[in-house]
Order: structure tokens, then C-alpha cells, then sequence
């Protein structure tokens, strides 16, 4: 068990997310970073999919009820147990009592906070993830709140470790995003494409894990902005009438009906979901045969990066 | 850095029309969905019937490596494991399986017949119109008498809310997709002689009571939860969304409506439907559904063919009627 002391900002239970759900409407939700995600897991011997914490620009405060492990990773918030800082990207045996704090990230947007066993709450459609626009999932379908209480299920001692310094990504500077262009590149202006690929594109406030909204130099249609809804995948970037580009993200809406230029691939997700608000993004057109050839990579950076702590 | 621009931008395949087949287009939805379009971008409801028999003839292919598809009304989003199915492996095996599936004609479409008890211009739509007055748009045209359904009747040429209900009514209305929100269904009336259109809000409207329907465009939708929405309202109905699962209806999936189900309204008095509300959620009342029977495109289209007279005529009364109109 756990308890919430001081919740921040906006702080959710997320899993590997709730697929196979989009036909009835209900977007897949679940970590925004799901790199950061799946090593806090892999830190504490859980699942990659198994139930944390998502915490955003500002860190929980919480206490530790039973002796358990935890590792924290993603944006760079200071962590500290009972007071003394702590090590992030790494396993940490806590005992009942100690109180965790994580403060405000100096790079990144979004922690995260996975428990050996992973956080014990309800199932909706076969997931734990919280969907705040849908109030459903991780607790009553919102975000932590003081005095709130979490089970986490019955896990062995993980053996401790660390992720290798050289695997740590790097959240701050101008990150290129790879996009795909397409599904309706055909209906925007050869200047339009040219903005979207040439310029740098501002992350706005107003971002969510809907959508992050940009923006930048108008992303210009060729006739009209309006389509027959269809479907919309993960990473669309979206353009209104205002020619300014929204990339949709874990919480999006379904099916829309706004024309989308381009796809940002999987693996750079995680990138956009790190730009703070103010950082600046930029865009590559890549095949969709390089795409996967880096999904590929992406998939393999995952693996071995992870070290025994010396005792 | 000067960028070289892929020659193809958006498209990844195209299949020409054939017979009676529609052109097909296959696109680019980044490195792990496609995106499927049949015909035009044009509002066609056979095409639609032509996406269920698609996504049924792909769900039986058993091809390796299929995540899941999202049908909307003339195409189908797919995700795929890209890592196990190539894309061009896909595009073939979408190819191919055009060339299995009957012909639109043929197609006979699984479909739910349900009725669902409708208030019209009940007092909880009325609440937030007035609310919308009030707080967000005092001189919207859209709200006459403190309502949307009169503007309904205008903008269409019909005589009073009494003839808008009447044209709800006549028709049964084909869901044919799912999206936007949890559960929320796109329907469009398998009548078109019975074909109303209307303009969306402007601005939008903070507020909507949970299981209110409305038209934006020539298209129905309920709501499934309390939100803000663009659709011009016209009655409330029962819970088509219950996480809580209180009625049976629920047991299997928080959702009512699918894809390819059809809806009649009932019409019923807002004491009635606040009655039959109490008794959805306590778990007495049995949504009336009618099970399986199948939407037969062939008789369908030839239907189609015999009010095209009258479609037209409604049609140029709606047109008429828009001049004299305010557009929000």
C-alpha cells in the first residue's frame, strides 16, 4: 500500500493501455513515454505492461505503507527518499514509513513510477489505464489526489539495478521528430509541406495527453480542412483551418474529421510527450520502409541496457 | 537542411473502379496503420456497406499480424503489427480480398434492429439550450422557443417541430461507425426521403445532458455521457453507455450501440422516459433489441431507386427553405 501525501499536477494510474478498444470509440490510453515506462517496469521485475505511475511536469509526494520496491524514470524531477536524494533509472528497496518526493522536472514533461508488482487497481475493458476525458480506468477514471490509497499486487525482491548511463535519453534541445507523411499529404500546398518540414514548431500549454498543440508556420491547405471522419492513429498530426498542427497522442478521439499531413512514427511518441511547453520541435520526412527499419532499433535499444548494482 | 520530398506522398496503392466496384486507395497512417478509402469523399452509405463487408472478409482471412481495424463511413483505419506484416504484404492481402468479397449488391449485412423510447424537446435538452442562451450565445438562430427542433423544422422546410418528429420517426437510422467519444454513435437514415440536414453551433455549446440526440449535418448522434457538443438537439433517450453496467444490456460491453446496428425512435413523454431511465439503471428494464437479421443491400439499393422522385422533391423544398434561414 501506498498513500498520496501530495498528488501534483496530474498524476495517473497507467498500464500498457487498453487496445482493441478504438472501434467502440475508447482511445488505448497508457503511458505517453512508453520507453521510460517499460524500464521503470523492467527495474522492479514487473511486466512491461504492468500498472505505475505517470506524473506530469511536477512529481507526487508519497509514503511507503509496506516494504516494497520502486523505480522511477522519465523527466528529470529531483527524487529523494525521506529528505536525501536518490538515484532515478534504478531499483530502490524502500521500507514501510519512508516518504518519496519527486519535485519539478528540469527536462521533460512526464515521470514515471512503477512498484514491484505493479498498482493493484480495477480492470475497465481489460485495462488499468486512466482515461481522463472518458473518466475511466486507474482511480474512479481521474487523477491522484492527497490521502488517495493504492494497493500494489504481491511481488518477490527484484534484484537491484540500473539503467547504463548511455541509454538515458536526453529530453532538452530541439528534438527531429520522423514522420511518415500521409494519410492526406494530398491535400496540403507544396509550400504547406514545406513549412511542416522546414520549420521549428513550438510546443503550446495547452498540450495534453490528447494532443500536443503547436505552433508555427501555417501548415497551408490546398481546398478545405474538412474530410468525412476516419479513424485516427497514434501520432496523426491533425491541421485545422488555423493551419496549425495538433500531434495526437495516447488520449485522442477516435475518429475525426480534419485533415491529417503526416503520422509521427511510434518510437518518437515518447519525444513529443517529453517537449515541455515553449521547446521547439522539428519534423524529418522518413520512408515508411526507414520507419520501420528505426522501429527495429528502437525495439533492440530496450534491451541490454540495464546493470546488476554493484554491492 | 534541404529535405528530398518522397515522390508519394499519401498514397501507398490505388485499385481502380471495377463494375460495380468502388476505386479503392490505400494510405499512409505512419509505421503502424494504414488507412483504406473507398469512392469519393462523398456521403454514401454503400460504400459503408462495402467497409463491414471488407472488415468482415479481413477478420476471416486470419491474415498474420492484424492489430485491429476502426470501420468509419467510407474507410477503415488498421493497425498492424509492421515488424511481422510488411505493409506491402498487407496492401496485397486488402488487394486480394477485393476480389473475394461479393459485390456491394450481393452483401447481406448482420444487423440489430433497437428501439429506444425518445423524449422529444424534453425539459433536459431544453435546460442546457437555455443555459447555451444564457451563458454563450444570446442571439444563436438556432434556438428558437427556447429549443433547437423549431430551427430544425425551418431550415428544412417542414411546418412545425410536430412534422420534424414525424420525419425522425419514419425512418430507421443506420449506425455506420463508432468514434469520437466512448460509444457515441454516427447514424444516417436508411430513408433518404426522410433526410434532414442542419448546420453545427457556433460557438460550440458547453453543455449536454447525457443521452441526448442531436443532427449536425445530415448525421444523428447520442450522447453517451454529459459533454460539450456542435449538434443541433432534439429529445433525450436512455443510457447507451454504462461503465457501471447496471442494466443487462450492459453485462457484455459498457457500449449499446455497434457498427451496423439500426435505431427507430419511440416516442415517448418525458415523465415516461424519466420512469424508463429509473428503471434501466435499478436493472428491470429490457432494452428492446432485435436480434441478427441481415440488411440486404440488393433490395435495399432498388428501395433507393423508387423514392428517388420524392428524395428530390424534399430536396428542393430543403433548398428553398435555407435561404429563408440564419446560418450560427
Amino acid at each position: 500500500m501506498i498513500r498520496i501525501l501530495d498528488a501534483g499536477p496530474q498524476t495517473t494510474v497507467q498500464d500498457g493501455g487498453r487496445l482493441g478498444q478504438l472501434r467502440y470509440g475508447i482511445p488505448p490510453s497508457g503511458p505517453v513515454d512508453r520507453f521510460a515506462f517499460v524500464l521503470a517496469n523492467r527495474l522492479v521485475g514487473n511486466p512491461d505492461g504492468a500498472a505505475a505511475l505517470e506524473c506530469t511536469l511536477v512529481g507526487p509526494r508519497f509514503e511507503v505503507e509496506a516494504a516494497c520496491a520502486v523505480a522511477v524514470t522519465g523527466a528529470d524531477m529531483p527524487l529523494s527518499v525521506n529528505g536525501k536524494d536518490a538515484p532515478r533509472w534504478a531499483t530502490l528497496a524502500l521500507k514501510v514509513g519512508d516518504v518519496v518526493k519527486l519535485g519539478h522536472a528540469r527536462s521533460g514533461v512526464r515521470g514515471y513510477i512503477a512498484f514491484a508488482g505493479g498498482l493493484d487497481v480495477p480492470l475497465v475493458m481489460g485495462s488499468r489505464a486512466t482515461y481522463l476525458r472518458g473518466r475511466l480506468g486507474g482511480v474512479e477514471g481521474r487523477a491522484l489526489r492527497k490521502d488517495d490509497r493504492l494497493r500494489l499486487a504481491p511481488a518477490a525482491a527484484p534484484r537491484p539495478r540500473r539503467v547504463e548511463r548511455r541509454a538515458l535519453p536526453d529530453y532538452g534541445g530541439e528534438p527531429t521528430l520522423r514522420v511518415v507523411l500521409g494519410p492526406q499529404a494530398d491535400r496540403f500546398t507544396k509550400e504547406g509541406l514545406g513549412a511542416l518540414l522546414g520549420s521549428s514548431y513550438e510546443v503550446l500549454p495547452q498540450s495534453d495527453r490528447m494532443g500536443a498543440r503547436l505552433r508555427g508556420p501555417r501548415i497551408a491547405h490546398t481546398r478545405g480542412h474538412d474530410i468525412i471522419s476516419d479513424g485516427i492513429a497514434v501520432g496523426s498530426i491533425q491541421v485545422p483551418g488555423d493551419g496549425q498542427p495538433i500531434v495526437l497522442l495516447v488520449d485522442r478521439q477516435s475518429t475525426g474529421g480534419y485533415t491529417k499531413v503526416a503520422t509521427v512514427c511510434s518510437f518518437d511518441i515518447a519525444r513529443i510527450g517529453q517537449a515541455r511547453p515553449g521547446q521547439a520541435v522539428r519534423f524529418r520526412a522518413v520512408t515508411v520502409d526507414e520507419a520501420h527499419r528505426l522501429l527495429r532499433e528502437w525495439d533492440a535499444s530496450l534491451e541490454g541496457v540495464m546493470r546488476e548494482e554493484s554491492a | 537542411m534541404p529535405q528530398v520530398m518522397p515522390r508519394n506522398r499519401a498514397v501507398i496503392d490505388t485499385l481502380p473502379a471495377r463494375g460495380a466496384r468502388p476505386p479503392v486507395t490505400y494510405r499512409y497512417a505512419g509505421d503502424r496503420f494504414l488507412l483504406l478509402e473507398y469512392g469519393d469523399m462523398v456521403l454514401d452509405l454503400t460504400m459503408n456497406f462495402r467497409i463491414f463487408g471488407l472488415n468482415d472478409a479481413l477478420k476471416r482471412s486470419g491474415v498474420d499480424g492484424l492489430i485491429e481495424t476502426v470501420p468509419a463511413l467510407r474507410s477503415m483505419l488498421i493497425q498492424y503489427d509492421s515488424l511481422r506484416l510488411p505493409t506491402r504484404r498487407l496492401v496485397d492481402t486488402l488487394k486480394q480480398l477485393e476480389e473475394t468479397i461479393a459485390s456491394v449488391d450481393d452483401l447481406n449485412i448482420p444487423s440489430r434492429r433497437i428501439e429506444l423510447p425518445m423524449a422529444f424537446e424534453d425539459r433536459w435538452t431544453r435546460a442546457d439550450i437555455e443555459r447555451y442562451v444564457k451563458f454563450t450565445r444570446k442571439d444563436a438562430p438556432n434556438v428558437i422557443n427556447g429549443h433547437n427542433i423549431e430551427y430544425i423544422a425551418r431550415y428544412n422546410g417542414l411546418r412545425d417541430p410536430e412534422e420534424v418528429i414525424h420525419y425522425l420517426c419514419a425512418t430507421e437510422w443506420w449506425n455506420a461507425c463508432i468514434g469520437f467519444w466512448p460509444g457515441l454513435p454516427f447514424m444516417f437514415p436508411l430513408d433518404p426521403r426522410f433526410a434532414i440536414v442542419t448546420p453545427k453551433y457556433n460557438p460550440t455549446r458547453p453543455w449536454t445532458p447525457e443521452g441526448a440526440v442531436g443532427i449536425g449535418g445530415p448525421c444523428v448522434a447520442i450522447y453517451p455521457v454529459a459533454s460539450p457538443g456542435g449538434y443541433q438537439l432534439f429529445g433525450r433517450t436512455i443510457p447507451i453507455f454504462d461503465l457501471q453496467q447496471r442494466n443487462p444490456a450492459f453485462k457484455d460491453n459498457p457500449i449499446l450501440l455497434k457498427a451496423a446496428d439500426r435505431v427507430q425512435w419511440v416516442r415517448v413523454t418525458d415523465e415516461a422516459l424519466e420512469a424508463i431511465r429509473e428503471q434501466v439503471y435499478a436493472g428491470t428494464y429490457r432494452y428492446k433489441i432485435v436480434g441478427y437479421e441481415s440488411l440486404n443491400v440488393k433490395s435495399y439499393l432498388k428501395f433507393l431507386e423508387s423514392v428517388k422522385p420524392e428524395v428530390a422533391a424534399f430536396q428542393r423544398r430543403q433548398a428553398e427553405a435555407v435561404k429563408q434561414v440564419a446560418i450560427p
